[in-house]
């Protein structure tokens, strides 16, 4: 047994638990969707700007591992 | 003569029934022994006969397990008793001894409850447990509406016995919902007795655990999203010192760059009309309401909940002024006669109009819809005039259905959609208008079925008009929006989970249990905690496809294609499977489970950030020393804030999620029971909002000091 490194909750394997993976999975998948829209953008400026505008609808727990790689810096 | 005991669903139908059948339409109310309370028995005279008519309380029996094994998984043995027995809760005693003293002396039995599963069960019980009845040997009454002459024709031409099929159906579906119901809730709660010691209910139920899948699930897609940046354009035009909006031709547009271009091309310039369009648009008159389409538009037009809307429903048909709420039809037979239901309708102010116009057709034809019912009509008036005991809601209701009932007549409505296409430096854009041509059945909907038009400025092809404004708004592809009771009702509909007469106390229940909460439905933790665990461990308990299947096996009973044993039978073999596969990871299950209700326990207490240091977090906690409860900072514990504050001691206390309007502290709720919840400030002792009375009730040490708050709030 494992803790899911965002919110230690109890998983069997793995970095991240379900919910968390779905919302890593999320985050990865649109990115380039964002690079698309301002022409320019960086992974770290991307997780900045998903983890700190409150106009921005972001899911709660997509915002939870945006936050987690923000302070491990790392994709 | 002839003595015949007529078994009803409630007092008020038994009221009605009688009423109906007595020839003066005066029952008498017969005496009855001191224990049977207040339980109406009413006698009716017809053609020299004497009808008995005992109402129910709803469900007189009920099924309980049949083992005193105590609280165990798998539990497969069963057996009916008196709910009352089943639960001291139930009041039904009273009932059961009124028909069974009845049923000695009366032999020829007629059920006259609702005609549909429930019903059947309810009429089936009381025959063959209080009054000793073999089913074969009872009558069956049959009707749609609670008027006289639905009641009287029902009862002349009675059915010779019950619907067998029907019966077992009943029975069946009882029994199952009981068997699944009690071995996956101990099954659940169990779990986590077995791996950590401690004690959580859980419950879940055949329909429950797939439809809160579908709450937990959204939840998911919600929590999980993460948008994509687009922008809209924003832009008006000046018509005579009038600035009027139009929308560019793409909705949205992918990149900042593509959007700041439009505007810089078009920025200052003006537009030209370049062209100016119309189409006709024929909308066919609505098809007739069944349950569900009548629960859909009355959350639509009042907000009521599916089950507010049901209750309503169901008090205006036992005033005989609606038919049987209970139907998924969505088409009339010949039965019905409309035009003496019309001219009925005429004797009401509201309706007369509408309803003469209806009736000066030579052909009065209802539309129909694809749903059929076989037992009862779709959802009409009876034409009875409307009383004057009726609570708003259901005068609303009553409103809709009447005024639907008069739209499944009308014609077609026709508008016109028009729209007028302006190009500014070959970007193009739009104003949309619409007319309505012909009202057609909008008249007879009205006030629900209005158009809003929108007339075209006063225009021509090749005229030119002043750009006022344009810029860009940055927006974002939004999450899929929440279930709200309405909406996750035709979502039951459409997967076919549960029926219609279920299908709202089905949401109630989800509610009640905690796993979902809010009008725009949000899956706990405890809710999501729930079907994560089981979506890993045991994924048939919450199977859609399972709980269809049974669903199907019991439509199968009704039409005789199964037998009930059979289908039970079935339905052991099935759930004993899952069982087996749940109590091999039933130790995991149960960790997961406590660790997701301790976490759920956890997120109760934090109201949020700490203001003072931002960076510790505002909780409900308690004093060790003293056992009082208090808001204070979790940067105590590293000694970093020491920020805290009294609250009320009395009630329960749970994060507001909103923050003080004067001094921005995240707030909380107290919840007493008998009162209103209220609002108040955690840092009530400094807020510029908190009344000064407060303080100084609170300095002077005088009980109930934040008291004065609740009056403030409430």
């Amino acid at each position: 047994m494992v803790k899911c490194v965002v919110c230690q909750s109890t998983i069997e394997k793995g970095e991240y638990c379900d919910a968390h993976t779905i919302a890593k999975n999320n985050l990865e998948k649109r990115f380039s969707d964002w690079q698309k829209a301002y022409e320019k953008m960086s992974w770290k400026e991307y997780l900045t700007r998903i983890s700190d505008d409150a106009d921005i609808p972001v899911g709660e727990w997509a915002k939870e591992v945006a936050i987690y790689l923000l302070e491990q810096n790392k994709k | 003569m002839t003595d015949y005991l007529c078994i009803s669903e409630k007092p008020t139908a038994a009221k009605r029934i009688a009423t109906a059948l007595d020839e003066k339409g005066k029952p008498k109310k017969l005496p009855v022994p001191r224990n049977f309370g207040k339980i109406p028995v009413w006698e009716s005279m017809r053609k020299g006969d004497r009808i008995v008519t005992i109402p129910a309380l709803g469900h007189l029996y009920s099924t309980v397990e049949d083992s005193a094994g105590g609280w165990h998984y798998p539990a497969f043995s069963y057996k009916w008793t008196p709910s009352y027995l089943a639960n001291e809760k139930n009041k039904t005693r009273p009932f059961i001894l009124a028909f069974k003293k009845f049923g000695k002396e009366i032999s020829n039995v007629i059920i006259a409850t609702d005609y549909d599963l429930e019903g059947e069960v309810i009429g089936a019980t009381i025959a063959k447990f209080a009054c000793g009845q073999d089913l074969a040997n009872v009558k069956r009454m049959r009707f749609s509406t609670l008027t006289k002459s639905d009641i009287v024709n029902s009862f002349e031409h009675r059915d010779p016995t019950v619907n067998i099929n029907l019966v077992n159906a009943g029975f069946a579906r009882h029994e199952i919902d009981w068997l699944f119901g009690i071995n996956l809730t101990r099954a659940l709660t169990l779990s986590i007795k077995h791996a950590t010691g401690r004690y959580k209910l859980i419950t879940t139920g055949r329909v429950q655990g797939p439809t809160l899948r579908f709450v937990a699930d959204r939840e998911r897609d919600i929590q999980t999203f993460v948008p994509i940046p687009r922008w809209v354009i924003d832009a008006k035009i000046d018509l005579d010192g009038d600035e009027i909006f139009i929308e560019y031709n793409k909705k949205f547009l992918s990149s900042l760059k593509e959007a700041e271009k439009v505007v810089v091309e078009t920025a200052g310039r003006d537009g030209i009309v370049k062209e100016i369009g119309s189409r006709k648009i024929t909308q066919k008159p609505p098809s007739p309401f069944n349950l569900g389409t009548l629960q859909s538009e009355a959350y639509r037009h009042f907000g009521y909940t599916p089950s507010r809307t049901l209750r309503a429903a169901e008090t205006l048909y036992l005033n005989a002024l609606i038919s049987y709420p209970r139907t998924s039809s969505q088409q009339f037979t010949s039965a019905i006669n409309h035009r003496d239901i019309l001219t009925q309708l005429t004797k009401s102010d509201p309706y007369r109009i509408r309803a003469n116009k209806l009736l000066s057709k030579s052909k009065i034809q209802p539309t129909f819809g694809k749903k059929k019912d076989p037992a009862h009509p779709p959802i009409h008036p009876t034409g009875k005039k409307l009383a004057g005991n009726l609570r708003n809601e259901e005068r609303n209701l009553y409103n809709l259905i009447v005024c639907r009932y008069l739209a499944i007549f009308g014609e077609p409505s026709i508008k016109n959609g028009l729209r007028l296409d302006l190009d500014i430096n070959g970007h193009i854009f739009y104003f949309r208008g619409m007319k309505v041509l012909k009202k057609g059945w909008l008249e007879f909907y009205a006030p629900f079925g209005r158009v809003d038009e929108v007339e075209l400025p006063d225009l021509a092809v090749g005229d030119v008009v002043k750009l006022a404004y344009i810029n860009h708004k940055q927006s974002y592809t939004q999450p899929p929006a929440r279930y709200n009771p309405n909406s996750l009702l035709k979502k039951m509909e459409e997967q076919e989970l549960g029926t219609k007469a279920t299908r709202a106390s089905t949401i109630d229940i989800l509610y009640n249990r905690g796993y979902m909460e809010d009008e725009s439905i949000n899956a706990t933790d405890l809710g999501f905690a729930v079907i994560d665990t089981l979506e890993k461990n045991s994924p048939d308990i919450i199977s859609i496809e399972l709980t269809r299947k049974l669903q199907r096996e019991i439509e199968n009973i009704q039409t005789g294609k199964k037998t009930r044993e059979a289908v039970l039978m079935e339905s052991i073999v099935q759930l004993k499977d899952i069982l087996e596969k749940f109590h091999k990871r039933e130790k995991i299950i149960g960790i997961t489970l406590q660790e997701q209700v301790q976490n759920l326990k956890q997120r109760q207490r934090i109201l949020g950030k700490c203001p003072k240091c931002k960076q510790g977090e505002l909780i409900i906690t308690r004093s060790i020393r003293t056992k009082k409860r208090f808001v204070g900072c979790t940067g105590f514990y590293k000694k970093q804030c020491d920020w805290s504050a009294p609250i009320p001691q009395k009630g329960y206390a749970a994060p507001a999620k909103k923050n003080c309007k004067h001094c921005g502290f995240p707030m909380l709720t107290i919840r007493r029971k008998g009162k209103r919840p209220f609002t108040i400030c955690p840092n009530w002792l400094n807020c510029p909002g908190t009344p000064d009375e407060v303080i100084d009730n609170y300095r002077n040490n005088k009980a109930g000091a934040l008291d004065v708050f609740v009056e403030e709030e409430t």
